[in-house]
């Protein structure tokens, strides 16, 4: 052990130094490194997500509402934005970035809004405790985000400019610098927006139209990740993260205006060692964010802040414990820091865990079955566990099913809120089942000019279709008191029952240089109040506040030679804003379209995209009284060499 | 393409079909008439406050008068209603206005430019506005509908009488942290200035004025040691004339109501009480015994008493109506969060 730290010492000693040249690595082994990871995902209905250019402008729940089998609660642009999966709030969605838990200690929450995806790489939907591998919390699901390198040999610049209606500009730049030893990676993102859309004021007599106001965004990032590779079996991977976000938060439709703004502020920094030996493959992680949110509402006086400091660290590995038995594990514990005028005094929270998988690939079948135990300071935590199965049905049908548990622990202001904060809360727990089946087609055809791997025609069919159910008992929920506050309680469990279906459609043809991509999902989703521990009878059944029962979205592309099209439409029926489901927000179809051209010179690329946005100029709301803007434009402009 | 073209079709079709925007009640509200006006306060942030119409001889209710009416919802918070010269002026508290309607609930204007009001008195036709945050009561010249004034408080300015030719102001101190003292204001209308000011217990939260033209006013104490109290303003003295103490450290009482016919306070403390003025000797009782219900507001009308139940706040609520003896009369579902009857 000795003997490898100092060879590794040495060899990042004579990268500072930068004089003796190594022998040849195999390329191979490189991607092996870049592309996978120590833990795997449970056999499930996980949805993967590479990022490519086209989401370098978006954020998170962008991509998130027009891809994934998810429903996106915004409260208007560059606002805050937060995910439901199949019927569970944003509390029970737990963010991973990098493998690290990234929702605020204090809310429990993520706003995706603050997500640029220029930033990253990957991401990754897994159903309750599917996403155990990196942590609990995810009742309904987790969303993980990667920053996988991408490795290229040779300096490569990017550059991209947006300009976009109501005055929004932004502003991305990427440069990167490879070799067979070292990768650096700098992005730089820069975003500002007026957003004075108008929109209708339910508020006036005869609803005239009226200027959005306070909206204003600014937005600057700035990522640098390393790569190194020791030597052939050996990879450290860095990535640090600045991300500062500035923006004014408009009144509701006919709210009183208060000039409100909020800043946020947050780094986050990740190193892995991963080590990858013959038989035993190991990653070694560690991790530091500091966040800080800052609320300002000087009309009313209302000054929120909230300074976080989180350290983390994770050593995971795999081998086969017999042949053809995998086995996969992981150890954990995160400390976190939270300072915030919310708060007596400062607070504390330490919470470690173990993560255990075994899996078996046999001809037909393969199954996992996985359990993972934490602690939260010195209370133990309930065990995770689940089992996933996939079964082969001749070559064109698999069977896969699984079921899983999950928890979350009550957020540190659900503990300590001054006042109203409760100790006595339990953790929230849910469990989820599913089944379902997928149809792959793949149909090629040759053409006369046969060469090694290139088909003239090449068709792709996808279809799934699968079922749910799952609980989430002890939810969370503020409740008034009689003393004038309120106060978080155990209060109900929900029932989650649904179907997801999709199809996906690939055609290319090379010779005419011509492809078609076409995509559609579907989701009905049934959530309902079960029980509720003060006795609301006459809310059992009614379905779950902004959770819709359908939603389905049809993504359209095709591009011929340096052209290329797209369309992509969202349906989101009606949402009931009440608990008692007297009151709702009316069903929205919003369409999305764009044009890209790609001009190549020598060994530059300039791409350049027109895009419009909210195509049939609907008029909705996404959060009730918070308009959404009408039609509005997008024009792009990438450059790569 | 003919399929792209019928796609494309159906598509316009579903766009153009859609006239809903915004929040939509599943229950269409039909117009209909009664003498007494309920407000429902609604969400905070929601915008979801309505007006219901209440028939107390038919027990009918009329919910969502307001936008049956006029077609649009009367915004964020209502806090309360003032009758004057065949105009209601509704005080939309996080809307920062007062809209003015006529008996029918018809719209006729609305007086902008408040910070967060919540009461409204009216005295030499000017029309006084209390204020959540603005530390101030402002003054509106009721013939232009504008601010023409502030009377400068010393926070919370909450509910507003009208006795004697004086406008009395409930100042509930500092809105996010109030220490104390806490004073009754009085104002002299004729020249918008402050002329007395009256000490009460800390935390006031509500009065009354009596028939005989005594304030009452109810405050819920501290908890260093300070017990809530009900206390009697003379006002010819705006002097302090009784104080009842509350037993309990723990009683929190609020939204005093008064039945001037037959001199008896009621005011809820988890359960709904009263308090006979008549005698000389006032004690507390109970009036009706609260169990699963959210008392949130309290209006007496006609020896009539409503004491609404706002429930889980994400429901429409209840108003529960008894008769003087604390029979219940009837019950119905308004809107959300109701919170008094005028």
């Amino acid at each position: 052990m000795y003997k490898k730290w100092l060879k590794n010492s040495v060899l990042i000693f004579i990268f500072l130094t930068g004089k003796i040249s190594f022998s040849q690595l195999k390329s191979d082994t490189l991607k092996e490194f870049v592309k996978e990871e120590v833990l795997s995902n449970l056999n499930t209905f996980s949805k993967v997500s590479l990022l490519d250019s086209n989401s370098h402008f978006l954020s998170l729940n962008e991509v998130l509402e027009s891809s994934f089998p998810v429903y996106v609660k915004n409260y208007g642009k560059g606002q805050l934005a937060t995910l439901s999966i199949r019927g569970n709030g944003a509390s029970q969605t737990q963010l991973f970035w990098n493998g690290f838990k990234m929702n605020s200690p204090t809310l429990g929450q993520t706003d995706l809004s603050l997500i640029p995806l220029f930033f990253i790489s990957e991401v990754n939907l897994n159903y309750s405790g599917a996403s155990s591998m990196d942590g609990s919390g995810g009742i309904g699901g987790s969303i993980q985000l990667a920053n996988k390198l991408k490795w290229k040999n040779g300096i490569h610049v990017s550059l991209l400019q947006e300009f976009a209606s109501f005055s929004n500009f932004t502003t991305g730049l990427g440069f990167s610098f490879g070799g067979k030893r070292f990768y650096h990676q700098l992005k730089i993102l820069h975003q500002k927006g007026v957003n004075e859309f108008e929109f209708v004021d339910l508020s006036k007599i005869n609803n005239p139209l009226n200027t959005q106001e306070n909206n204003k965004l600014k937005q600057f990032g700035a990522q640098y990740e390393l790569g190194i590779q020791l030597n052939n079996k050996n990879l450290i991977q860095t990535t640090f993260l600045f991300f500062d976000s500035y923006r004014e938060l408009p009144p509701i439709i006919g709210g009183v205006f208060n000039r409100e703004t909020q800043a946020d502020k947050n780094l986050k920094s990740f190193v892995s060692w991963k080590s990858f030996q013959n038989k035993f493959k190991s990653d070694f992680r560690i991790s530091f964010f500091q966040e800080s949110m800052n609320y300002i509402d000087s009309i009313s006086s209302i000054f929120s802040d909230v300074k976080i400091k989180t350290y983390q660290g994770q050593y995971r590995i795999k081998f086969n414990l017999v042949k053809k038995i995998k086995m996969e594990a992981s150890a954990q514990s995160s400390y976190s820091e939270v300072s915030s005028n919310g708060f007596e005094s400062n607070k504390k929270r330490n919470e470690s865990g173990v993560y255990m998988k075994v899996s078996q690939e046999l001809k037909k079948l393969n199954y996992d079955l996985f359990a993972r135990q934490e602690l939260l300071g010195d209370k133990l935590s309930p065990l995770v566990y689940g089992a996933g199965l996939n079964y082969k049905l001749g070559n064109k049908f698999g069977l896969k099913g699984n079921y899983s548990t999950n928890y979350r622990v009550p957020t540190i202001n659900d503990l300590y809120w001054n006042p109203g904060g409760n100790e006595k809360l339990n953790p929230e727990r849910g469990w989820t089942a599913e089944l379902g089946i997928d149809y792959d087609k793949v149909s090629k055809k040759r053409g006369l000019r046969y060469r090694k791997g290139y088909f003239n025609d090449e068709q792709k069919i996808n279809l799934g279709i699968r079922g749910f159910y799952n609980q989430t008992n002890n939810w969370i929920q503020w409740q008034p008191t009689d003393f004038g506050y309120w106060e978080p309680v155990n209060l109900k469990s929900i029932e989650n029952k649904g179907v997801e279906a999709s199809v996906k459609y690939k055609y290319s043809n090379n010779k005419k240089a011509s492809k078609i991509k076409a995509n559609f999902f579907y989701t009905f989703t049934r959530s309902t109040n079960l029980s509720f521990s003060n006795g609301s009878e006459e809310l059992i059944n009614k379905q779950t506040v902004y959770v819709p029962m359908h939603k389905a979205t049809f993504f359209l592309s095709y591009s011929y030679k340096k052209l290329s099209f797209s369309y992509s439409q969202l349906y989101n029926s009606r949402v009931f804003i009440d608990a008692s489901n007297s009151a709702y927000l009316p069903y929205y179809f919003p369409a999305n379209t764009g044009v890209d051209y790609l001009i190549n010179f020598k060994q530059i690329k300039l791409k350049l995209g027109l895009k419009v946005i909210n195509l049939y100029n609907e008029q909705y709301h996404v959060t009730a009284n918070r308009p959404i803007p009408g039609r509005n434009y997008s024009v792009t402009l990438k450059l790569n060499f | 393409m003919k399929n792209i073209t019928l796609y494309i079709g159906i598509v316009f079709f579903l766009c153009n079909c859609k006239k809903e925007i915004g929040p939509q009640n599943v229950q269409e509200y039909a117009k209909g008439t009664g003498s007494l006006i309920v407000l429902n306060e609604g969400n905070f942030g929601f915008g979801n406050a309505s007006v219901s119409l209440y028939n107390p001889d038919k027990k009918e209710v009329f919910n969502n008068q307001f936008k049956a009416v006029n077609g649009f919802g009367i915004g964020d918070v209502l806090q309360s209603v003032k009758r004057h010269n065949g105009n209601l002026y509704f005080v939309v508290n996080n809307s920062g206005k007062v809209v003015v309607t006529d008996t029918n609930l018809v719209y006729k204007t609305e007086i902008t430019g408040f910070n967060s009001p919540r009461y409204m008195e009216v005295s030499e036709g000017k029309g006084f506005i209390t204020d959540l945050k603005q530390k101030a009561v402002y003054v509106v010249d009721l013939a232009t509908n504008q601010i023409t004034g502030e009377i400068p408080m010393q926070g919370w300015t909450e509910q507003v009488l009208s006795v004697n030719n004086k406008i009395y102001v409930l100042d509930r101190g500092d809105y996010l942290s109030n220490v104390g003292p806490n004073f009754i204001f009085v104002i002299n209308p004729l020249t918008n200035t402050k002329i007395d000011s009256i000490e009460v217990t800390i935390n006031p939260n509500s009065m009354v004025v009596d028939r005989n033209k005594n304030i009452w006013v109810l405050s819920s104490g501290d908890n260093t040691g300070v017990n809530a109290t009900i206390q009697k303003v003379n006002t010819n003295s705006n002097l302090i004339d009784l104080t009842t103490i509350f037993n309990q450290a723990s009683d929190n009482p609020s939204r005093l109501s008064i039945d001037r016919e037959n001199e008896i306070l009621y005011f809820l403390n988890q359960s709904v009480f009263k308090m006979n003025i008549s005698a000389l000797a006032t004690t507390i009782q109970l009036f009706h015994q609260g169990s699963t219900e959210n008392f949130y507001g309290l209006s007496v009308i006609k020896g009539m008493i409503y004491a609404t139940d706002a429930k889980s706040y994400n429901e429409a609520g209840d108003i529960h109506i008894f008769d003087k003896s604390g029979d219940k009369d009837w019950h119905n579902t308004f809107s959300f969060i109701p919170q008094s009857v005028n």
